[in-house]
């Protein structure tokens, strides 16, 4: 059976990058002692899968990670007894089972919800500033490191949704973008192509992952799930 | 109590920041009361390495056990990490609750090779611990020392304030009972360091005083108080069955060295190769019985979800049911999907059937140590193994489709001659010949073989001990005289670094005169000396000269057996007469029976336990 879960990553585990993450998990579901699913072939691993990879630093609201289970545990089960491994930073927010059939966890996913939380030395730099780059530009062009080298391309297609609200001095962006294995905007490189050399800090959060239904953008948890 | 909070901003400039934010699974989280003995168990080089550690592992699950003691543990920060911490004024702190390594009562370091020295004294700076121990106060936390190099403590005598000699389990809990009742009493320091002096194994330098005859070599080594010991005999656990074993381990954040399950087969080793320290300073040969081991294994496996298991020992094969236990481990790893790492094997029919039922894909290679090359050479280090052994242990393994063979060897081992250096190129041909002996259909194609030098340091508390270390630019003659003498393209020939092994020799037979050249150095910038990226050659070399130190003084003079060693007050059960006697055996280059075969009378069955009382 295949289960499908929605957790939070967050705190200081938000330092664990992603590959670091997946061997938790992997060892976590052992300890869980969940009857989790092997690959067949001469070294046979966890069948054990996740989203979209979470940059080291970033935290998340908005995590999904699906096992395959040669036995059936109920998904409320499943969650509670895994939870019971992890001691801080990530929790379990709901697992529910899908379809056999259904299209794999990694290519469902075609948006992201973030949060950026920014602030810039330069005080001239504020949310409407900010607001209107994005809003008065036809293109906005950043030098982005590919398999080919480094080359110019052009995010503006890949933003969905922007708002920026000032807070003090920081900035608070909402950031709604296109991700996933095709199409995909990583929130850094949005502030590298507003920014510039602008000296900067900030912290990023993931806050949901979409897929895209017939109606548009729809979170993940809401497709394939069979209730319990 | 303070807290040391490391910020985005910190964490977000630094390479893998994992390494510093700590809770990770199976790691302990203890309420803190004011009675609470706290020790800071610190590993003097980065957090991957010392994760290894199986050592730390244990230490840390048998100190946690108490529930008036909590161990946290502490790693060297990386440089880039280091530079933060100084800019933003952060101590170093352990990573369990992030209390600086000032407040705790004891800092407790591992010391597992010479050239993490460096390392220590800069985690005690960090730590604002003063790095001389006379120079520390009531405020500052007692600074203890373990692991194999301190069974030459002198080089780092005047930082430390306890050596520990010998295996943990012993003496640590009346350690901490008599620190919780000093404690409770409200003495001064030097109060409870008197008082340790009567704990066995414990070995207080400042209670002691070392005078120098005119050439340098050690005159005498005089107590300064009645109660310190003349000798600080090691303690060790007799029987390893009862012996405290974890039930778990913490598993690292990001991927250590060796991030898996470990078990521990033996203590000690019955071969007594005359270059090896271990074989020596952990004699008598203590074995862990099947039944123990398996159940050790099967909870280390449930508690981690790890998917591979190590075995650690010196020599596997020496295990008495080594084919029932491997067996049973083999059969609880095929159904967890668990891999069995299988280290120190000897080149035979068995070994290499086990490693073919533990790998059922022929990826990996195979790794044995010859570690000479000439049966003479083999013989003066008593490495008890034939080439033909070595011979028929490869052709079994190319029959079986392994392709990847490592060799390693040492250069410079004591009266080793140029023959036996050509002979190293010469097995190495031997064993290609034997690769192509093997049929086609059955061998795979493209032989790697692999061929390792290191160049040997003479270490305390082995045969070899008074033995002339070569000199940097002899090791270098002798590199290139071998890479000349392989011929074969199927040979890789890799090598260590000479000048590396030259100040490990220095350290390791050093005195307190070599703890002041330790201290320059670390004084000039030294550290993470056993990483090539940041060791420093020639700053070693100008504080050497700055102090009037000879480094031949220590890696190239021979010893008289006369002379007293600057170790020479620790007493790890194995004689000075056994060794001279060994080094004898190993001038005419014959060998000594192992100690199932015959015992050799060593002085290790004092301890009343191991091999030597089972026959
Ligand atoms: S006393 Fe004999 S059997 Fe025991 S360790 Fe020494 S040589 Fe080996």
């Amino acid at each position: 059976m295949r289960v499908r879960l929605k957790f939070s990553k967050i705190g200081k585990i938000k330092y664990v990058g992603h590959l670091d993450t997946m061997r938790l998990f992997q060892r976590a579901i052992k300890v869980a002692n969940l009857p989790v699913s092997y690959s067949q072939g001469f070294s046979p691993h966890s069948l054990v899968y996740f989203a979209l990879p979470l940059a080291v630093g970033m935290s998340s609201e908005g995590e999904y990670m699906e096992i395959m289970m040669d036995e059936v545990v109920s998904p409320s089960e499943v969650k509670e007894r895994l939870q019971k491994v992890f001691v801080q930073g990530i929790t379990l927010l709901d697992a529910y089972e899908v379809e056999e059939k259904s299209t794999s966890l990694m290519s469902l996913v075609q948006g992201a919800d973030y949060t950026i939380i920014l602030k810039c030395e330069n005080a001239s730099i504020t949310a409407q500033s900010l607001a209107d780059k994005v809003e008065n530009s036809d293109e906005l062009i950043v030098l982005k490191k590919g398999k080919k080298g480094i080359a110019p391309v052009d995010i503006k297609p890949l933003i969905l949704k922007s708002d920026f609200t000032q807070e003090n001095d920081t900035i608070k962006i909402d950031l709604q973008v296109y991700a996933g294995s095709s199409k995909n905007l990583n929130p850094d490189l949005f502030v590298k192509a507003l920014l510039g050399e602008e000296a900067y800090t900030m912290q990023v959060s993931r806050k949901e992952l979409y897929t895209e239904e017939k109606e548009g953008l729809v979170p993940i948890y809401t497709v394939g799930r069979i209730n319990e | 109590m303070s807290v040391v909070e490391l910020t985005d901003a910190l964490l977000g400039k630094v390479d893998k920041p994992a390494r510093y934010i700590g809770g990770e699974l199976n790691s302990a989280n203890k309420a803190i009361t004011p009675e609470m003995t706290r020790v800071a168990f610190a590993f003097p080089d980065v957090y991957e390495v010392g994760m290894s550690h199986l050592g730390m592992q244990i230490l840390y699950h048998f100190f946690n056990r108490r529930e008036d003691v909590f161990c946290e543990r502490v790693f060297a920060p990386w440089p880039d990490m280091e530079e933060e911490m100084r800019k933003a004024n952060l101590p170093l702190f352990a990573l369990e609750t992030h209390t600086p390594v000032k407040e705790f009562d004891f800092l407790a370091f591992t010391l597992q090779y010479e050239m993490s020295y460096t390392n220590v004294l800069n985690m005690l700076e960090l730590g604002g611990v003063p790095i001389f121990s006379k120079d520390r106060t009531q405020d500052d936390p007692i600074v203890i020392a373990g692991g194999c190099c301190t069974y030459n403590p002198e080089t780092l005598a005047p930082f430390v304030d306890i050596f520990y000699i010998g295996e943990g389990e012993i003496s640590y809990d009346e350690l901490f009972d008599r620190y919780q009742e000093w404690k409770a009493q409200g003495g001064t320091r030097e109060a409870f360091l008197v008082e340790c002096l009567k704990i066995p194994g414990l070995y207080i330098p400042r209670f002691y005083e070392v005078h120098y005859n005119e050439d340098g070599t050690i005159k005498e080594r005089i107590s300064l108080h009645k109660d310190a010991p003349e000798k600080i005999r090691k303690v060790i656990v007799t029987n390893v069955d009862e012996a405290f074993y974890p039930e778990t381990q913490v598993i690292p954040w990001i991927q250590a060295v060796h991030d898996r399950a470990t078990l521990e087969m033996f203590r000690g080793c019955i071969r007594g190769c005359r270059f090896c320290q271990a074989g020596m300073i952990y004699r008598p040969v203590r074995q862990k019985s099947k039944d123990v081991l398996i159940g050790h294994a099967k909870k280390l496996l449930e508690s981690t979800g790890y998917d591979e298991i190590s075995l650690c020992s010196l020599s596997t094969s020496d295990y008495d049911e080594l084919e029932p236990f491997t067996n049973e481990l083999l059969e609880i790893c095929r159904d967890q999907k668990v891999n069995i790492s299988l280290p120190s094997l000897r080149v035979d029919a068995f070994s290499v059937d086990l490693m073919q039922k533990v790998q059922e894909v022929r990826k990996s290679s195979l790794t044995f140590a010859p570690e000479a090359g000439t049966q003479k050479q083999r013989d003066v280090i008593n490495k008890n193994i034939t080439e033909e052994e070595i011979l028929r242990g490869c052709k079994l393994a190319f029959e079986g489709g392994w392709n990847r063979v490592k060799l390693y060897f040492m250069l410079g081992l004591p009266y080793e001659e140029d023959t036996d250096i050509v002979g190293i190129a010469e097995l190495g041909d031997k064993i290609v010949q034997t690769y192509f002996g093997v049929d086609k259909a059955v061998r795979a194609p493209g032989l790697q073989l692999t061929i390792s030098t290191s160049c040997f340091v003479p270490k305390p508390f082995t045969p070899f001990q008074w033995a002339p270390q070569d000199t940097a630019e002899s090791f270098i003659e002798k590199i290139k005289l071998l890479k000349g003498s392989i011929t074969r393209k199927q040979i890789r020939y890799i090598h260590h670094d000479a000048k590396t092994s030259v100040l490990e020799a220095v350290i390791a037979r050093g005195d307190q005169k070599v703890a002041e050249l330790i201290y320059r150095a670390y004084k000039k910038g030294c550290t993470f000396d056993s990483w090539s990226e940041y060791f420093n050659h020639d700053k070693w070399v100008e504080a050497a000269e700055e102090m009037g130190l000879s480094f031949d003084f220590y890696a190239k003079r021979e010893r008289s057996y006369e002379e007293v060693l600057p170790w020479d007050h620790i007493d790890i059960g194995v004689t000075k007469k056994f060794l001279i006697r060994e080094n004898e055996l190993a001038k005419a280059a014959k060998t000594t029976p192992n100690c199932s075969e015959k015992c050799s009378g060593c002085g290790a069955s004092r301890f009343g336990k191991g091999l030597c009382h089972e026959s």
